[in-house]
């Protein structure tokens, strides 16, 4: 009696499993254009989650954020009277600087011994000149070879850049 | 009497009274009158260098112009520019963290495969009053050249100067 119940569930259960699988294929059937298209698009290694596709992030050279040019004023000479250590000048910072950079100025005679600081301005701001500098020595009549040191400073972090040697003349007369 | 001496001071007093008389503004003249005009203007001049470099990509590109000019003719003005670690032949950044640590890097004017660091100082760009425009402007392309460099950060620091002559 008990061996005819259990040869009855286990064809009962047979049955069952067969429904299954028959229902799977048919489902497999019906949606096949989709499943080959997901295969398709992903590798074997997706469950690593690369896809393979070009990352639009990609670029063969780095951005980077250039600083804006400076504008360096430039002069021939500069005139001093004999005997006095005043001399009129139009030192300035070109408004074209502005917000970006502050400037000062040096002043070096030349000379067969080296540079000789004449004058050193304090920080200049984009616009602002300086028509009058006193300079350390008083010369005698003649014609000096110069250099006004130009060094601009960014003002966001008074960091020195770039800087410029102005060649000049000085002419006491 | 006293009464015809005061009247006498009176009126002396009243002659002595200077009062000042002004001309007319306006002149008419005959013929013709010339008025001098004066505005003097010195050599000068406006140069635009690069501020700052990046090399974070092992090469950049700087730009020097000349954006305003007055000097006179015949005259030239000269701009040449050189670094502050030139050794060996050679441009080169310095570590920050050890000035023994160099990293030598090239200058070629932009469009020629030149490499102009065997002088220490390099004619950037030379103008008169007749040059072009588009000819005040010119483009160097600056490259890292030494190999194998020791980690850290290397700068260097461009002087750019400038003369008229002659």
């Amino acid at each position: 009696m008990n061996r005819g119940m259990s040869t009855r569930k286990l064809v009962v259960l047979v049955l069952e499993s067969l429904a299954v699988i028959a229902a799977c294929a048919v489902l497999v059937v019906i949606n096949f254009d989709k499943i080959a298209s997901y295969f398709n698009k992903v590798d074997s290694s997706a469950s690593s989650g690369l896809v393979l596709q070009l990352d639009p992030n990609q670029t063969s050279q780095k951005t980077v954020s250039i600083d804006k040019p400076v504008a360096i004023p430039g002069w021939e000479y500069i005139n001093v009277s004999e005997g006095s250590d005043y001399a009129d000048v139009d030192l300035f910072n070109p408004i074209k600087n502005k917000d970006s950079y502050n400037m000062s100025f040096s002043i070096y005679l030349i000379s067969s011994s080296g540079r000789e600081l004449i004058y050193q301005s304090k920080l200049i701001s984009p616009g602002n000149h300086i028509y009058g500098i006193r300079l350390n020595t008083i010369l005698s009549k003649g014609i000096y070879d110069a250099i006004i040191h130009i060094q601009p400073y960014k003002i966001s972090d008074n960091s020195p850049t770039n800087n410029s040697d102005i060649n000049i003349k000085l002419n006491v007369v | 009497m006293k009464k015809t001496i005061s009247i006498f001071f009176a009126t002396l007093m009243l002659s002595l009274v200077c009062i000042p008389v002004y001309a007319d503004q306006t002149f008419t003249t005959t013929g013709s009158k010339n008025i001098t005009l004066e505005y003097s203007v010195s050599p000068s001049y406006i140069v635009t260098i690069p501020s700052t470099i990046d090399f974070s990509d092992g090469s950049a590109s700087i730009v020097i112009a000349v954006d305003s000019l007055s000097i006179g003719e015949g005259q030239t003005l000269r701009v040449s520019m050189s670094g502050s670690n030139y050794s060996n032949n050679k441009w080169n950044l310095q570590d920050t963290a050890s000035a023994t640590n160099l990293l030598s890097y090239s200058v070629k004017l932009s469009g020629n495969d030149t490499d102009l660091t065997n002088t220490p100082s390099i004619n950037a760009l030379s103008v008169n009053i007749g040059t072009d425009p588009e000819d005040r402007t010119k483009t160097f392309n600056l490259a890292i050249t030494g190999a194998d460099p020791i980690p850290g950060t290397y700068q260097d620091i461009l002087t750019f100067s400038c003369s008229i002559t002659p």
